[in-house]
């Protein structure tokens, strides 16, 4: 049972974390709480739904019940998401920004374009539920006693390669070095001639791609509806205060046990309360160590 | 090398806290804007800078008007800035503090850069990988300056260069300001320490309440009696 809940929890975790990275950068660089992430997730997965019902979702492969025609779906989601994030910030963020709006304004702001956002899903796609494919998949024992699904090893493989990518674009690119220093102390980023407005497209344009391939993971296990990413909003940015705000370690761990959490206290609670863990994991976390697990003291 | 001219800057617009500020600096100069708290001075220079708006004034760089140009773009054309707090990203190591400060050259300038930063400060060679959160004080300083420096720019903008650091560390920071000066650069700070600076300084400008109030050779500065018991906290010492 614990193992079960183990590897359900790293699943789950895994794909949090995808899409508290975004958050966690937002937060951190544009300081605000950008309740309309969750919504970029939801975007995402529909994009990819839009590719697939053009290419299918391909030919099963190996036990996978999707071909490289979803994983592809999902790259281009990605983009296009990167993409949307980047408009939603120039139409309404940036604007703001320029006219030095109280970060409470933007808070705000983000609950409206949450809505617009949201409520356009429903309009393009409708309420009921929708799928990636219809193939059925057969769970396989790894240990004795913990069955998994050969597409959620498949996710987990696939956010650990983008969590490494991302790292290494951070650590090393100039692009990466720029939106580091433009995080830490903008003002000393533009002395450096760094653009900030620039930093922050591509912090858009990278929180977007992400959270894109949370929401298309999300949908494949096992289904899309237009609330998809609202669900997992509170359980986003309580992995990202967790971790550390702006550390993308921080994000990861921070997603990593939120998941398990969850899943973890479904061995002794009810599973109605089951979204009440990463709060109180929140709460236990912000009353020790308010910084978060990665974060820096300010 | 720089002439800025009528500056009347501020963070709030109609507000300005710099009200027609005029100064010039050649190559190869040391000088020091000095002056009370709340004179104006560092907005002054970040207002050259192109970190805080201008509403009126001119700002020429070598011949070429900059003063319409973003803070990104002033950097581009050869100021370096030093900002007094805040003056070194403390999450990132010593060599990508400098590799930031380098973010607009090519690979291959941007390493000329990083060894002769190297060379200059030795001690930061010797630190590379150290996030630069475990300098002490002073050796943020000298991070800063060589951070600044990397694009190997004509003029070097400090803002309190030496504020907080011990005596010492004060002197070894002048030092280095006056190695750059002989090497060509025009060193232009704003300073608290107004009789250490002007020590330091070729020139020095007064400035209160948002103007120049006086300006001269910086032994005249400092012999000067009304500004001595204005500025200079009335003693000779200090």
């Amino acid at each position: 049972m614990i193992a079960q809940a183990l590897a359900d929890g790293l699943f789950t975790g895994a794909i949090i974390a995808l899409g508290a990275i975004g958050v966690s950068y937002t937060l951190q660089i544009l300081r605000f709480a950008n309740f309309a992430h969750s919504e970029l997730l939801t975007w995402g997965a529909y994009l990819a739904l839009v590719f697939v019902a053009f290419a299918g979702p391909g030919t099963p492969t190996g036990p996978l019940s999707f071909g490289w025609q979803l994983v592809a779906a999902a790259f281009l989601a990605a983009l296009l998401t990167g993409v949307l994030a980047w408009a939603v910030d120039a139409l309404v963020f940036s604007r703001l920004r320029r006219q030095g709006a109280h970060h409470l304004t933007m808070v705000f702001a983000a609950f409206g374009a949450a809505l617009v956002l949201r409520n356009l899903v429903v309009l393009f796609w409708g309420h009921e539920s929708r799928y990636y494919t219809r193939e059925l998949q057969m769970a396989f024992e790894v240990l004795p006693g913990v069955r998994i699904l050969p597409d959620q090893v498949f996710i987990l493989l696939l956010t650990l390669a983008v969590v490494v990518v991302l790292y290494v674009f951070l650590a090393y690119s100039r692009t990466g070095m720029a939106m580091r220093a433009a995080a830490e102390n903008p003002a000393l980023a533009q002395a450096c001639g760094i653009r900030v407005e620039a930093v922050v497209r591509a912090t858009w344009i990278l929180s977007g791609a992400l959270a894109a391939l949370a929401g298309v993971f999300t949908g494949l296990t096992p289904q899309l509806h237009p609330e998809i990413g609202f669900n997992l909003l509170l359980a986003l940015f309580a992995a990202a205060i967790l971790g550390g705000i702006g550390s993308l370690p921080g994000a990861v761990v921070g997603g990593l046990l939120v998941g398990l959490a969850e899943n973890l206290s479904l061995l002794v609670i009810n599973p109605g309360y089951k979204t009440a863990m990463p709060f109180l994991l929140l709460l236990a976390v912000l009353l020790a160590r308010p910084q978060g697990i990665f974060g820096e003291k300010r | 090398m720089l002439i800025a001219e009528g500056i009347v800057a501020g963070y709030v617009p109609g507000l300005p806290i710099v009200q027609g500020a005029s100064l010039h600096i050649a190559a190869g100069e040391v000088v020091a804007v000095i002056g009370p708290n709340g004179a104006g001075k560092s907005t002054f220079v970040k207002a050259i800078a192109g970190l805080v708006p201008k509403e009126a004034g001119r700002v020429q760089l070598a011949g070429r008007e900059i003063d319409a140009l973003a803070a990104h773009e002033i950097v581009r054309a050869g100021v370096g800035f030093v900002p007094q707090t805040g003056n070194v990203f403390t999450a990132l190591s010593i060599e990508e503090n400098l590799k930031v400060g380098g973010h607009l050259l090519p690979a291959t300038r941007r390493a000329e850069g990083l060894a002769r930063s190297y060379a200059q400060f030795p001690e930061l060679a010797g630190k590379r990988k150290a996030l630069a959160r475990t300098l002490s004080g002073g050796q943020r300083q000298m991070l800063a300056i060589a951070r600044a420096l990397m694009t190997d720019p004509p003029l070097l903008i400090l803002d309190e260069p030496t504020a907080g650091l011990a005596p010492r560390v004060v002197k070894e920071v002048f030092r280095q300001l006056r190695r750059l000066a002989q090497a060509g650069v025009a060193v232009l700070m704003v300073e608290q320490n107004a009789r250490a600076a002007l020590r330091a300084s070729d020139r020095g400008y007064v400035m209160a309440q948002g103007r120049n109030c006086a300006q001269g050779e910086a032994g005249e500065l400092l012999l000067d009696p009304g500004i001595g018991a204005l500025f200079l906290g009335g003693r000779s010492g200090a």
